[in-house]
């Protein structure tokens, strides 16, 4: 793992180590004769930014790479750009939900990732999301009936 | 005597036509999970849980543990005809497995992998119906002091095995520890609340696990387009030879222990089990250089293990209620979210569950062979199947797995979070075992160390003056003391590097 990930992955982890010291202290921490409910994430949270500093330290006195092959964070140059159409597609398919229904949000949802993450044509992303949004409908709505968010727009 | 009545009542629950039938469909979800490179028995599990809630309690652990058994059987399909570990506990079989199928001896490789995995797993049953029970007795002396300090070994040790550095596992497990806060304490306190209705009763465990399971592991499978090439020769002669016995049946039955001694251990004893085993055939055969130019040595020994290491690691889960990987850790949630505590009084109070579960394990590894081997050109077909086509697939069930937990579109908000964090987590090197371990363990573990303060007064000494959990926290100091101090840090980095560079 690279020296700069894992400053500031330590660094990250210092901090919310802080944020929950500090949340932890306005929890009734009581004493170990008779313990509150703050006191066993502020041991914790101390714990944690301890730890966090031994991590960066150890980081910062390191002079060599770990040879582990994995010193760049994403895997290649297309991999930032498709972490974010998945992320996107995720963050999308949670909004449209509640919005359009299960139906239809599942045929959006299958068709954009099929289409644009699974590199196929319009034709067979259109088919696979449609049969899979028909078929998911079919499942989980009409016979596991799982009831799923009502849709402000009705179609 | 009395464990053999108590099989019998197993076998009752066991051969119910439901319990049957799910255990059935969990050992072919399981194979089917382990063809397939890309996702894990974990995230499946995490996503078959809320099928399970209309299910009995024994119905639902016998179906998951299936899952769990039956990946280790698929995983060896791919690792010998693709080269790629459906399974990472499979990597060490491609070394061997895939040189044989390429030698046209694909046939033999994945019978005896089979055979091999039958009996290993069978007799790994047989060792956990006999260790489980006087364990879970001797458990029954514990007190809070002694459950605290079990919870810490646990996490120690699963943090020391866990691929990575030892303190970011620490770390991972104090996040856990977090996360399992978040809610109301037993004091009625309000905790990492911040207002929202949705988390008063704490961070829900579907959601969390779909999303460090499910989600992160298809994000992270995103980055780069998987291409498999399936080998392309048709297989025949399923059925070891004689000789092929001869050379496999010691493997067989070495792996077999190794992987149930080390299957008790907490951490990714699967994997770690079949790489000792095929070390140790490396190093006990006549003729070592024949080791990576396809010897079924190499197939048998390694397969036995970690299905024998399957067995073994039931004995900390339904004992005292430890999980010892990630896939125990989602065991453990679905032992909880059916109201059923896993622990020393498991036996004693869900007979059923106990030996239900034991039982269908016999059952599950006959099934498993008896429908492994003929099937097996349709799990080189499955093998086929394009992951653009399968990955939309896996969120799909993952939203609906999320949301049905609770109907809330708090629980997809979370899982989307936790997808996001898992992410992240793989890509700077911080493992999810550890956390979701401690997610899980976190009530038990606090309750443990505030009832131990309580009773001793607020003397924090109560942990080292008993003489079990003495013994325990001394156990687990010294493996973190060994981590710093001893060549056995080299040693474990090696070990998990290789099996890093294998996995990917």
């Amino acid at each position: 793992m690279s020296k700069k990930i894992d400053l500031i992955s330590s660094l990250i982890l210092f901090f919310l180590g802080l944020v929950i010291f500090l949340k932890s202290l306005t929890y009734p921490i009581g004493s170990f004769r008779s313990p509150g409910g703050g006191l066993f994430p502020l041991l914790g949270s101390l714990c944690l930014i301890t730890l966090s500093i031994i991590m960066g330290i150890q980081t910062f006195l390191r002079t060599e790479e770990l040879k582990s092959g994995k010193d760049h964070f994403f895997s290649s140059k297309e991999a930032p750009k498709r972490i974010f159409l998945g992320f996107l597609a995720l963050v999308g398919f949670r909004y449209l939900l509640p919005i359009v229904g299960f139906g239809p949000a599942t045929f959006l949802f299958i068709f954009y990732l099929t289409k644009f993450l699974g590199n196929y044509n319009w034709k067979i992303s259109s088919i696979f999301a449609g049969s899979t949004a028909i078929c998911a409908y079919y499942l989980f709505q009409v016979w596991l009936r799982i009831p799923m968010p009502p849709a402000i727009l009705k179609f | 005597m009395e464990v053999f009545q108590s099989i019998l009542l197993g076998f009752q629950v066991a051969l119910t036509p439901l319990n049957l039938s799910l255990c059935l469909v969990g050992c072919l979800i399981g194979t089917l999970i382990g063809v397939l490179p890309g996702i894990g028995p974990a995230a499946t599990i995490a996503l078959l849980l809320p099928v399970t809630f209309a299910l009995p309690p024994a119905t639902a652990i016998i179906m998951l543990s299936g899952i769990f058994y039956g990946a280790m059987y698929g995983g060896s399909t791919t690792a010998i005809l693709v080269n790629i570990p459906g399974e990472a506990a499979a990597a060490i079989t491609c070394i061997d497995g895939y040189q044989m199928a390429r030698q046209g001896r694909a046939g033999p490789a994945l019978g005896i992998a089979a055979f091999g995995s039958f009996i290993a797993g069978t007799v790994g049953v047989f060792f956990l119906m006999i260790v489980a029970p006087p364990v879970a007795e001797f458990a029954l002396k514990f007190g809070p002091p002694e459950i605290f300090s079990i919870m810490v070994f646990g996490l120690t040790i699963l943090s020391y095995l866990s691929s990575g550095s030892l303190i970011k596992a620490f770390m991972m497990a104090l996040i856990g520890l977090f996360i399992g806060m978040v809610g109301i304490d037993i004091s009625g306190v309000f905790r990492f609340t911040f207002g929202i209705p949705d988390f008063y009763d704490g961070i829900g465990l579907v959601p969390l696990l779909m999303g460090l399971f499910g989600i992160a592991e298809v994000l992270t499978n995103l980055e780069q387009p998987i291409i498999r090439q399936v080998f392309e020769s048709k297989i025949k002669g399923l059925l070891p030879n004689r000789e092929d016995w001869r050379a496999s049946i010691k493997p067989i039955f070495r792996g077999t222990l190794i992987g149930f001694l080390m299957g008790v251990i907490p951490g990714p004893s699967n994997t770690i089990s079949s790489f000792v085993s095929y070390a140790m055939e490396k190093r006990l055969s006549k003729n070592p250089e024949r080791f990576g130019k396809g010897t079924i040595e190499g197939v048998a020994g390694p397969e036995s293990a970690n299905n024998s290491a399957c067995a073994g690691n039931f004995i900390p889960v339904l004992t005292l209620g430890i999980p010892t990987s990630a896939v125990m850790a989602v065991i453990v949630g679905a032992f909880i979210i059916h109201g059923v505590t896993p622990g020393p009084l498991l036996i004693k109070n869900n007979p059923d569950i106990f030996w239900g579960t034991i039982a269908s394990m016999y059952i599950g590894n006959i099934m498993l062979l008896v429908l492994n081997l003929p099937l097996i050109s349709i799990w080189v077909k499955v093998l086929k199947i394009p992951y653009g086509i399968l990955f939309p697939l896996i969120f799909l069930f993952c939203f609906v797995g999320a949301y049905a937990n609770n109907n809330s579109l708090m629980e997809l908000n979370v899982m989307i979070f936790f997808g996001l964090v898992g992410y992240l987590m793989k890509k700077t090197g911080f493992e999810p075992a550890p956390l979701v371990m401690a997610y899980i363990l976190c009530p038990f573990m606090e309750e443990a160390f505030r009832q131990s303060l309580l009773k001793s007064h607020g003397d924090l000494t109560i942990f080292i003056s008993r003489p079990i959990s003495a013994t325990i926290l001394i156990m687990a100091f010294l493996f973190i003391a060994m981590n710093i101090f001893t060549g056995l840090k080299k040693k474990r980095k090696k070990l998990l590097e290789k099996i890093e560079l294998e996995n990917n």
